[in-house]
């Protein structure tokens, strides 16, 4: 396996693996995402054309590649996503392609039965990973695992290690939302996520312009 | 290849699965205790390995007798085992009865019924852990081959011990990290639940938690996570500053 290191000197460690990736693989962008159960992740580290919207088309829209990878604990490889209701995640795909994502690889971060997250790959051209490929894709996402400990091995009792938040503050006012709308509704957080996600993908608006308006009282939504 | 060597194999293959599958430490130093008596020609074994401090402690004998482990706790300061993880090299004395090292741990050795003791180091690379001990009840040594074959079992279970470490230290690592993670959505979460309810905006939410928390003494993320399960309601937090 090349240098990382060599590629981005003063970049951090999981940065460095991004770039990696996107050298060693030939794909379009890579990212580390670090999830919880309650949500689809934030974005930790990437590299990469655009990686970053492909990624947050999942958490907008509550399906697709890497939320699968994490449920499953397997890795998934989208040779070719397909638009329409023909594959796994129609609402992830429609939006990917329109972002020019033809291909997605999905590799999980994991310990044993613990799931941390997902190494995200997506390349703007259909076509399965080479053989010597998907070995090379499973080798960074151990080293992204083993990079992610190490960070946190420096960490406080509670909190996230250094470099671990991941771009997370506009996400907030989503989970604000959710909690929000549970209360007003008297339904579960996941139905009320869902009500949200579903609103926001029928007026063909952001899902954190519309968590903004319910947080500040300008948008209520009816049971 | 004799009996001796088929129960030598057998035991390599016992300490090699243990690389593979999920093990008990504190058995894997007994068995691998219990098979030094049987495959080579003495008649206690015992297991020491360091703690975080780097003082040594007993981890599993053959022979669990009060004075046995005696002999064992002595080493943590003088004997074969002391001097042999300083060293990292095998340290044998042939016959106790004639040497003047070690006096509080030969008089115990030899009080014990002990005229040779060898200690063998649990080593990986320059990383020493712990060590083999052996006792004979009469003077000698291993030869040069079972020795050979004692320092191979010793460095097949050192190896399973730092792989077993490792794995401890990184499923905690990992799991404080997917808590940390949760964490932060849950409190997200429960400042809206806060702010549905009692008709607050977000900051006086997050301050009324907050404040609970402090006062009851709990983690946020606790109270966090149990208005959202309904087991706490607004008004026992009550207000801020109230």
């Amino acid at each position: 396996m090349a240098d990382l290191a060599a590629l981005a000197p003063d970049a951090p460690p999981l940065e460095q693996i991004c770039r990696g990736a996107v050298r060693l693989l030939g794909v379009s962008g890579a990212a580390v995402i670090l999830m919880s159960e309650e949500e689809s992740g934030a974005l930790t580290a990437a590299f990469g054309a655009r990686v970053a919207d492909v990624e947050d088309i999942q958490f907008a829209v509550g399906e697709g590649p890497c939320l699968e990878a994490f449920r499953t604990g397997a890795p998934v490889f989208e040779p070719e996503l397909v638009d329409g209701q023909q594959g796994p995640w129609p609402a992830f795909a429609d939006r990917a392609l329109a972002f020019g994502a033809r291909a997605v690889f999905v590799l999980p971060l994991q310990l044993g039965a613990i799931r941390l997250g997902v190494l995200y790959l997506y390349r703007d051209r259909p076509g399965m990973l080479a053989g010597q490929e998907v070995a090379d894709s499973l080798d960074l996402a151990e080293l992204a695992m083993l990079t992610v400990l190490e960070s946190q091995s420096h960490a406080a009792f509670g909190d996230l290690g250094a470099g671990l938040g991941g771009e997370w503050s506009h996400r907030a006012a989503v989970h604000q939302a959710t909690g929000l709308l549970a209360a007003q509704l008297g339904t579960k957080l996941i139905d009320a996520l869902a009500r949200i996600r579903a609103h926001a993908f029928t007026e063909g608006r952001s899902i954190y312009d519309v968590s903004a308006e319910i947080v500040s009282g300008r948008l209520r939504l009816e049971p | 290849m004799t009996a001796r060597d088929a129960q030598l194999n057998r035991t390599f293959v016992e300490m090699a699965d243990t690389l593979v599958n999920h093990f008990d430490v504190a058995e894997l130093l007994h068995t691998l205790a219990t098979r030094c008596v049987e495959l080579f020609e003495v008649d206690a074994a015992g297991l020491m390995l360091a703690d975080e401090h780097g003082t040594l402690r007993v981890v599993g004998s053959s022979n669990e007798q009060t004075r046995m482990l005696e002999l064992f706790e002595i080493q943590s300061q003088e004997g074969p085992c002391c001097d042999c993880y300083r060293g990292g090299r095998a340290v044998i004395e042939d016959d106790l009865e004639l040497v003047d090292r070690w006096p509080r741990f030969r008089e115990e050795a030899l009080g014990a019924g002990f005229r040779a003791a060898m200690a063998v180091p649990m080593s990986l690379r320059a990383d020493v852990i712990g060590a083999v001990n052996l006792f004979r009840v009469e003077p000698g040594r291993l030869n040069e081959v079972d020795l050979g074959a004692c320092r191979a079992l010793a460095d097949v279970a050192t190896i399973a011990l730092i792989q077993e470490r490792a794995l401890r230290e990184a499923r905690l690592l990992a799991e404080q990290l997917q808590r940390a993670l949760n964490t932060r959505v849950l409190i997200e979460q429960a400042k809206g639940v806060l702010a549905g309810l009692a008709n607050v905006d977000m900051d006086t939410a997050f301050k009324i938690l907050r404040n609970y928390a402090r006062g009851e003494n709990l983690l946020l993320v606790d109270v966090a996570r149990d208005l959202i399960g309904g087991r706490l309601s607004p008004s026992q937090l009550g207000r801020v500053g109230g």
